[in-house]
């Protein structure tokens, strides 16, 4: 479905608030921390102009940080009841606004995963009642990759509604059938698109994609067949020094999903729910077993587990890589470890010039 | 059901993770409608009379802290070291950096020491922080009873950080020791600005050397005191 609209900035307030009539509305709000995306409960929240990307990934509202699953409760008889609480997640519909390519393109990597092979009810659930509305940059970021890993700044699917910013207006489009239903019933707000729109549009992306091209990464295709090779390298050793292994990169990625699973009892004992956190690779306990044992005991190994997941084993599991080149992880890191810098030294052998650690 | 006997003691400390799990007051006393709990807080031991869970707050720093601590021990079946004291030492290490001015003021103080309790006894589970969570402190607490042993927290401090999307205050060049600090605190002082300076013990495997590489290379100086090295003295596996 290839449609084109237009929308003034003026009357996107009202659009909004009409949506918020009969959905719940997520949305990017500028804190003091940095810009988040939040439940709204008023449209002038919304802010719709930022640049680059949010703190934490649009992912947080389909794979939340903790998330209860169910609750089971011993009967006097002994036996165990189980309520689901699947229930409580399909309830309400729900639209996100303002999510990036490089984010759109990471909940279809976790369309992958949580809806392929293997069924996720709750992460599918949250997926089926919520409608995404996309927003293109006009402004890449000092991290910003996407253009060199396809997931930006153009983008093809994984939107309902499109939305790029040409100063005075939005222009809108229409990516699904529950997309054009929004906007059907609110008809009176949009003006059809004309050719030079679509036009403007599409040589803004081309500038931003042509900045972001001037970062010197190799394209995606090679990365594999690189990394493969680079298995046993030194470099790994340097980075393990490097990296303090907190977790933040995995925490703000768009496409890590590793979780690990806990009961937890209420205060009568005889009850409780079964939880599911979000969990890192970079973490020691990852890997621990029930014996005790711990497979990827070093820091190089771990360090190696993400990048190695991202760009090798990905590909294997679900027909993609897992990076989307958001740049979160290059921002968020307090050692400052690009995964650009690991992208150009496993492809073409350069190092970083930063200081090695025990050097200085 | 019988009894089952819990034990809370007291060495040297501030008694502050005690006012914690006095603060459990609108959930703690749930467990008692199903559970009978026999509850000693701060009492001396006295006789041996047997325990099945006994937590214990503070650090050894008296030969008198160090007689209790075994009797403790001999008496109970499973032995908590609760708060930051008990489990590395605690803030009273502090004192080891300037000796002589502390010795002025109070003299022969220098045969004082503030040990973990781990020095001297066997411990089964820690549940660190200055003060302690209350809420961790309920979890283990709820899954002791149940004859279970919780994953000690492996994650940092900067990884539950993040979740609250917080700035980073390393950022903001300020010397935060959440990159290498043991999580479960839900990142109190950052969320409040103030950094953090690792109550909680090191995490497993914490890289001392890259943190103090990041301060350096971002100008960031730190005091002797705040050096991990000293305040995790306690090697874990």
């Amino acid at each position: 479905m290839e449609r084109f609209l237009t929308i003034d900035k003026g009357l996107m307030d009202n659009f909004l608030e009409r949506v918020m009539e009969y959905y719940q509305l997520i949305a990017p709000v500028r804190t003091e921390k940095g810009v988040l995306f939040e439940y709204i409960s008023g449209k002038e929240e919304v802010d719709l102009t930022y640049s680059g990307h949010t703190i934490l990934p649009p992912k947080k509202f389909f794979f939340p940080p903790v998330e209860e699953m169910f609750v089971y409760e011993y009967e006097d008889s002994g036996n165990i009841r189980l309520y689901d609480l699947l229930d409580e997640v399909s309830k309400g519909k729900r639209v996100i606004v303002g999510v990036k390519p490089c984010d759109i393109n990471g909940l279809l990597v976790l369309d992958k995963v949580f809806t392929g092979e293997y069924n996720d009810p709750y992460y599918a659930a949250r997926r089926k009642n919520t409608l995404v509305i996309g927003l293109t940059c006009n402004r890449p970021m000092e991290y910003c990759f996407c253009a060199y890993l396809n997931t930006g700044p153009f983008i093809k699917r994984g939107f309902d509604i499109l939305l790029s910013d040409l100063g005075d207006k939005y222009i809108v489009e229409v990516g699904s059938e529950d997309g054009w239903k929004l906007i059907k019933f609110n008809l009176d707000l949009f003006s059809e698109a004309r050719r030079d729109d679509v036009e403007e549009r599409e040589k803004l992306l081309m500038k931003v994609e042509e900045d972001i091209r001037s970062k010197g990464l190799p394209y995606f295709e090679t990365i594999e067949g690189a990394l493969r090779e680079k298995f046993l390298d030194e470099m790994w050793d340097e980075y393990g020094k490097k990296c303090l292994a907190c977790g933040k990169c995995n925490f703000t990625c768009p496409t890590c999903r590793c979780f690990t699973i806990t009961d937890e009892p209420n205060p009568d004992l005889k009850s409780g729910k079964r939880v599911r956190t979000w969990d890192s690779c970079h973490f020691l306990s990852f890997t621990r077993v029930a014996s005790g044992e711990v497979f990827r005991r070093d820091r190089p190994s771990r360090f190696k587990q993400r990048i190695y997941h991202k760009f090798v084993y990905s590909i294997n599991e679900i027909g993609s890589i897992s990076c989307v080149g958001c740049g979160r992880c290059v921002e968020v890191c307090p050692a400052k470890i690009n995964i650009m810098d690991v992208i150009k030294e496993v492809t073409f052998g350069v190092k970083p010039l930063s200081a090695k650690i025990g050097e200085d | 059901m019988d009894k089952i006997r819990v034990g809370i003691f007291n060495l040297s400390s501030c008694e502050g993770c005690l006012v914690q799990i006095l603060n459990l007051e609108d959930i703690l006393l749930n467990i008692l409608k199903t559970f009978e709990v026999e509850c000693r807080v701060l009492g001396t031991i006295g006789k041996s009379e047997p325990y099945d869970i006994a937590f214990v707050e503070g650090s050894v720093m008296s030969i008198e802290d160090e007689m209790e601590l075994k009797k403790i021990r001999g008496a109970s079946r499973i032995l908590v070291a609760l708060g930051e004291c008990a489990c590395h030492g605690g803030n009273f290490l502090v004192k080891d950096f300037d000796v002589d001015e502390i010795n002025e003021m109070f003299p022969g103080s220098q045969k004082w020491y503030s040990h973990p309790i781990e020095r001297y006894v066997r411990v089964d589970y820690r549940i660190p922080g200055c003060p302690i969570d209350k809420e961790e402190f309920f979890t283990v607490f709820k899954s002791l009873l149940l004859e279970k042993f919780p994953e000690q927290a492996s994650f940092t401090v900067c990884s539950e950080c993040i979740l609250k999307e917080n700035s980073c205050l390393i950022e903001k060049g300020v010397a935060c020791m959440g990159p290498i600090t043991r999580g479960g605190c839900k990142a109190i002082c950052p969320t409040f600005n103030r950094e953090c300076y690792g109550c909680r013990g090191l995490n497993d495997d914490a890289n001392i050397d890259g943190l103090l590489h990041t301060f350096k290379e971002k100008g960031i100086s730190i005091q002797p005191y705040m050096l991990p090295s000293k305040k995790g003295e306690v090697k874990r596996s």
